[in-house]
């Protein structure tokens, strides 16, 4: 029997007191007698023993679940900070690296560089490849900056095919090295699935200012890879302060055509003439800014940043809707009825690319109740030979419209009898500079006559652009030239000036 | 004598081996004894399931498992015990209140299809095995 005074009890007491202080690993012994006392005690430490591996189980769990959220989380911020197609850095991880690279240089040590490139003309690999083809070109242009860079260069691709690259401490002359080594590389031919692909880059290059936020050297990168971009493409521009303000009057002008549009842009208008008699047979819109400070501004300072900003799909449709009612209004109107002329305008590579733009034409001539035949819309070469499906599409059903397609600029682009027989045009504009030298090379006047017969052996009919005297009128006609345009006949007119020579003469020049 | 051998049960054949001690009583039952103060580990029950194949073959046996004055049973020892196929039941017997509680340790362990149960003396152990409808 177990007394009160049997010293077991009180051991017994101790250990489970250590026990629940946490002290697992406590055991008591037993005594020889074996009695219930020494069951409970035995019990006690079997109990203890069962605690202590649930417990230590439980602490292996927590390690092992530990390890596992630990691991994870490491691979959602790798995953975070990493582009997926290139396996670079994306633009999150590039903002933090120029944050600590900026810290890092703030006690006096030199200042980091950014490189920001873009590729020149992957949205045609894109279109003309397919996006997969392109994906392939991303991710090897990622190997070659990577290739380009040192170890503690950081490369990062911030989104389509615009990447950067921060060397974190680093003089003008070395960034300059590096940007021009990327350059060289990238310009190197590309080889996809048997395909030989030329991809060049623009670069910019901004060496930061102590204090300057990731923010302002991104923005100031970007803006002198615009300027290299603007420049020819396939050089490195390093930042100027000038380019900012030049880029702050473009953003302003952004805003300003955006407004303009219906309200400031109005339609100048230049003829086309028949040579041979003299007479109207057509007319060329061409669009101008009435800007209310700067005044006329001329199409070639706001076309190309409508063409990047998207707005030249409005801008192109304002001027079809606005030059095919002109011409409703000139056959109407009993002062200028007599003549009968086509409408030419000019369309942009986007506008090919827009579905839409088939149903704008369309909509046009059924407003003005025009004979689709009036309209004759004016592309470029590279509009055309770039193209891809869409653009095909896009004049296949203008021509099933019945509306009229010419080659603007004829001879300065691309130019092959090939190419010249299978584009589904009419006619070709062919360019001003082709009769510049007309009169002091004896060779042009063959030469002319010989692009004549090309053209017409590929059943298109020109015009020729640029005349600006009576003897280029009397050459072409001589030659056998049907159609003419330039300044010996008419200046580009606003409407009012137009439609008075209209109203009061038949022939041009007057 | 093994410490603890109950003398009214003639031994038909006996083995003994780092300390356990078994005997094949008539109808396939065999009598094994732990040695007392032994720290039983999973060795004493590696030992006994042999002991086991070389007493009885293949043939599935009843056993009286005898641990009076036991110190201790671990963990793997318990594991050990509960893995040997070849018994059909257990039937544990001890005398003190430190052997009831290790026996009923050992009872704790999961069993795949052996009967088990505990007792104080071999008789009862004995009869209870011989029971047809032991459960």
């Amino acid at each position: 029997m177990i007394n009160d005074g049997d010293p077991r009890l009180a051991q017994l007491l101790d250990g489970i007191v250590r026990l629940a202080s946490g002290e697992l690993h406590a055991r008591m012994e037993i005594s020889e007698a074996r009695d219930e006392l020494d069951a409970v005690i035995m019990g006690t430490n079997l109990l203890a023993e069962d605690l202590q591996i649930i417990y230590e189980e439980l602490e292996q769990r927590v390690q092992s679940r530990t390890r596992l959220l630990h691991e994870a989380h490491q691979e959602m911020q790798r995953m975070a900070l990493t582009d997926s197609l290139t396996g670079l850095y994306n633009r999150s991880a590039l903002v933090n690296a120029l944050n600590k690279a900026q810290t890092d240089a703030a006690d006096g040590g030199p200042q980091p560089a950014l490189l920001l490139l873009d590729l020149d003309g992957f949205k045609s690999i894109n279109d003309s490849l397919g996006h997969s083809m392109g994906d392939h070109v991303l991710a090897i242009v990622g190997q070659r900056i990577r290739a380009c860079v040192r170890d503690e260069d950081m490369v990062a691709r911030l989104g389509g095919d615009e990447f950067a690259v921060l060397l974190p401490a680093s003089t003008p002359a070395q960034a300059a090295l590096v940007g021009n080594r990327i350059l060289d590389s990238l310009n190197r031919t590309i080889e996809v699935d048997g395909k030989n692909i030329k991809c060049g880059a623009s670069l910019g290059l901004r060496i930061a200012d102590r204090g300057e936020t990731s923010e302002d050297l991104l923005m100031e990168a970007d803006i002198a890879m615009y300027a290299s971009k603007a420049d020819g493409r396939n050089k490195l521009r390093v930042f100027e302060p000038a380019m900012l303000h030049a880029r702050q009057l473009r953003n302003q002008l952004v805003g300003e055509l955006r407004e303009a549009i219906g309200t400031q842009l109005v339609l100048f208008y230049q003829p086309v003439i028949e040579l041979a008699t003299g007479r109207i047979e057509g007319v060329e819109a061409l669009v101008r800014w009435q800007h209310p400070t700067r005044g006329l501004v001329m199409p070639d300072e706001f076309i190309p940043i409508a063409e990047e900003t998207g707005l030249i799909s409005e801008l192109g449709k304002w001027v079809l809707t606005t030059s095919v009612e002109q011409l409703r209004r000139w056959r109407t109107a009993s002062e200028t009825s007599r003549h009968d002329f086509s409408m030419r305008i000019n369309i942009s590579a986007a506008d090919l690319q827009r579905l839409e733009f088939i149903e704008d034409v369309r909509d046009a001539l059924t407003a003005s109740a025009l004979d689709p035949a009036l309209l004759v819309l004016e592309l470029t070469e590279s509009a055309i030979i770039q193209g891809n499906e869409l653009d095909r599409y896009t004049l296949a059903s203008l021509r099933q419209l019945g509306v009229g397609l010419e080659i603007d600029d004829f001879g300065t682009g691309y130019s092959s009898i090939s190419y010249l027989r299978r584009l589904p045009v009419d006619r070709v504009k062919v360019d001003r500079t082709l009769l510049t030298a007309l009169g002091s090379d004896p060779a042009q006047q063959a030469l002319i006559a010989a692009i004549l017969h090309l053209i017409r052996a590929c059943g298109l009919e020109a015009v020729w652009e640029g005349v600006e005297n009576a003897e280029q009128a009397e050459h072409l006609r001589s030659t056998g030239c049907v159609s003419g345009q330039g300044y010996f006949f008419s200046r580009p007119l606003p409407e009012a000036e137009f439609t008075r020579r209209l109203a009061t003469q038949d022939v041009w020049p007057a | 004598m093994v410490p603890g051998a109950v003398p009214e049960i003639p031994d038909t054949d006996r083995r003994q081996a780092a300390g356990i001690a078994c005997t094949l009583l008539p109808n396939l039952t065999v009598r094994a004894v732990l040695p007392r103060g032994a720290d039983v580990t999973e060795a004493h029950f590696a030992q006994l399931r042999e002991q086991l194949g070389e007493l009885t073959g293949d043939r599935r046996v009843a056993v009286v498992l005898r641990l009076t004055g036991i110190a201790s049973v671990s963990r793997a020892a318990r594991a050990s015990y509960a893995a040997i196929s070849s018994v059909s039941a257990w039937a544990m017997v001890g005398e003190s209140p430190v052997d009831r509680l290790l026996g009923h340790f050992l009872l704790g362990a999961e069993f795949s299809s052996a009967q088990a149960r505990y007792f104080t003396s071999d008789r009862e152990a004995l009869d209870w095995l011989a029971r047809p409808d032991r459960g």
